[in-house]
């Protein structure tokens, strides 16, 4: 079934990129900017998803994916990186996030994560 | 005056004891200088012993020369010694030649102090022939005399000069001979410069030393400067050994200092390189992480809307994506070889381990797999260790990824085996083998020889493996191939059946 996904990503082209993707499959897509918007977004919105990049300038995602969960205890978080190895990745993963999709993102992998996650709405 | 000198020597003499007078004189002698030389080459208390033991044996050895040709004297009337008048003539022998030495040694005058020494061998003889005693009187030839102790005294000054402050062996020969000269020469002048007349009516005093007596004295004179002598030479032997031995060893300790000082600041410098390398790639990394992906992602949706079109653009929408991987690939070498992070090693069963890889991977060429019986455990991180045989495997295949001379099959030949304590696992392919040339620096960092290398596969390699506390080593041959040694401690010498 399509799902309400958000796009947290300081770096547009690419938050588009995976936006473009995921829409030619049906899913209705939602972009934020930074930490704070996609926090701001998710209170307003109803989303299914959140892909959420890790590094960004004021609130990083993993502050934001807390931030979230805080409004939406099961909220179903997806982050992403482009570090291999990460602390707070594994942090974000240690309380609840669903998976960790690595930058550049093997597109099968990122298809599978959300069909999973279409299939259980 | 040297016809007079034979007739008295062969005439009067007994030839015996003068060569037994030559031979001590010219031990002493030769005793004597290098004990001086002994002196001249040390300081302080050490000096003062060599100086003190050089004049004693010089004083002595006169002492013994002069009383052991005057046992070879012959004048055919009964003699005897004044016992005062000996021990005065070895006393005067040793104080005067000890001032002589001090002359050499510490005033540095080397014809004077010689000069001294001299004097001291024709005061000892002189004083020695006026200790005879016979029914006889005295008859001195003062010319002959004067003759006798310039020659003692001249030949002795030479000897000094000749002794050079740093001497080597012919100098310590040239100055021994010169000394026996000077003693043999003053001696048998001033012996011929004397002449006897009997005279019975001369009485021999009671209180003397008659010749055997005298005889027993020479033999212990002798006897200490042999002594002297060997304990010089062995003292001085040791001395040196034991110098030339703290030499070496402050050698080796200062090789080996200068070696783990280098291999620290080789290993600061390298650290604090990569460390600052690491998080510049780490930076950088991440800055284009983010642009590919969007490439990545944005020529796989272009991908579905030009097929949904049935335009053909398949070969040029690969050719960015091939480049893509490639950019990931190398950022990919960057981080691995400069984010040295601690390695989490487990025991692992080596054989299987290695098996259960080859068969995951899809590797062009035939590979051969030489395990032995038994499976050794090794603390590995089954990750890093990963990267390292995907390494060799590449660099395997690539070494034969032109047909290969005598028309040989490419294959590659994995082993594994337990070897001392430690276990060998070897990569070997039969390809063109490594050019002598580049052999030296296929551990160097961006070091490559392929189109699209970064060249830190094999520094990345090498470091795993160390991290390890394993060894790499690769032996080549263009006829042979290439095989790469990989050797690792098992873990605590288990192994299992295999």
């Amino acid at each position: 079934m399509s799902l309400q996904i958000l796009i947290v990503d300081d770096d547009r082209d690419h938050a588009e990129s995976v936006g473009d993707i995921l829409s030619m499959r049906g899913h209705e897509i939602d972009i934020a900017g930074s930490g704070e918007a996609g926090v701001a977004k998710f209170g307003a919105g109803r989303f299914d998803v959140v892909l959420m990049d890790v590094k960004m300038p004021g609130m990083n995602g993993v502050e934001a994916f807390f931030a979230i969960r805080q409004i939406k205890p099961n909220a179903q978080v997806v982050m992403m990186t482009g570090f291999s190895l990460e602390e707070l990745v594994e942090k974000a993963m240690a309380n609840g996030a669903i998976g960790t999709l690595r930058k550049p993102l093997a597109i099968a992998q990122l298809l599978q994560t959300i069909e999973t996650l279409s299939k259980a709405a | 005056m040297l016809q007079l000198l034979y007739a008295c020597i062969v005439e009067q003499h007994d030839l015996r004891l003068v060569g037994l007078a030559a031979f001590v004189c010219l031990f002493a002698c030769f005793t004597a200088t290098n004990l001086l030389a002994g002196a001249q080459g040390s300081s302080g208390k050490r000096r003062d012993l060599w100086h003190a033991a050089a004049a004693l044996v010089f004083g002595v050895g006169v002492w013994t020369t002069h009383f052991i040709a005057e046992l070879a004297y012959r004048p055919g009337i009964p003699v005897g010694y004044d016992i005062e008048l000996t021990i005065l003539s070895i006393a005067v022998a040793v104080v005067l030649s000890w001032i002589g030495m001090w002359i050499v040694l510490s005033l540095r005058v080397r014809h004077i102090g010689g000069a001294v020494v001299g004097l001291a061998v024709g005061a000892m003889h002189y004083i020695g022939v006026a200790a005879l005693r016979a029914p006889a009187d005295l008859i001195w030839d003062p010319v002959m005399v004067a003759i006798s102790v310039v020659t003692g005294a001249a030949m002795a000054a030479a000897a000094m000069e000749v002794l050079s402050p740093k001497p080597r062996l012919g100098n310590l020969v040239g100055a021994t001979v010169l000394l026996v000269l000077a003693i043999v020469g003053l001696h048998f002048i001033g012996m011929a410069a004397l002449t006897l007349r009997l005279d019975p009516a001369i009485d021999m005093p009671r209180e003397m030393l008659a010749p055997e007596l005298l005889a027993i004295a020479v033999a212990a004179g002798t006897a200490l400067i042999i002594t002297l002598g060997l304990a010089g030479a062995f003292v001085d032997n040791r001395l040196a050994q034991r110098a030339i031995e703290e030499n070496e060893r402050l050698q080796r300790r200062i090789e080996e200092r200068t070696a783990e000082l280098r291999q620290v600041q080789d290993e600061l410098v390298r650290n604090e390189r990569l460390s600052v390398l690491g998080q510049l790639t780490a930076t950088i990394a991440h800055e284009l992480r983010n642009p590919l992906s969007a490439i990545g992602n944005t020529i796989y949706a272009v991908r579905q809307r030009v097929e949904m079109q049935g335009l053909d653009l398949d070969r040029p929408l690969g050719r960015i994506e091939r480049s893509v991987s490639r950019c990931e690939r190398i950022i990919n070498d960057l981080i691995d070889f400069t984010q040295m992070r601690a390695i989490e090693p487990k025991p692992v069963a080596i054989n299987a381990w290695l098996a259960a890889l080859l068969d995951a991977l899809q590797v062009d060429v035939r590979i051969e797999r030489r395990f032995s019986a038994r499976d050794p455990i090794v603390d590995i991180d089954r990750e890093r260790m990963r990267r390292v045989i995907v390494n060799l495997l590449e660099n395997a295949v690539h070494a034969m990824s032109e047909p290969l001379p005598d028309n040989r099959q490419p294959c590659i030949a994995i082993g594994a085996r337990s070897q001392g304590g430690r276990v060998e696992i070897t990569v070997e392919d039969n390809g063109r083998g490594i050019p002598a040339d580049v052999l030296p620096k296929v551990f160097e960092p961006l070091f490559s020889t392929k189109s699209f290398g970064t060249g830190l596969g094999l520094p990345t390699v090498k470091q795993i493996i160390e991290q390890h506390a394993g060894t790499i080593a690769i032996t080549t041959s263009s006829a042979t191939g290439t095989r790469v040694t990989l050797r690792l401690p098992i873990a605590q010498a288990k192994e299992m059946a295999a």
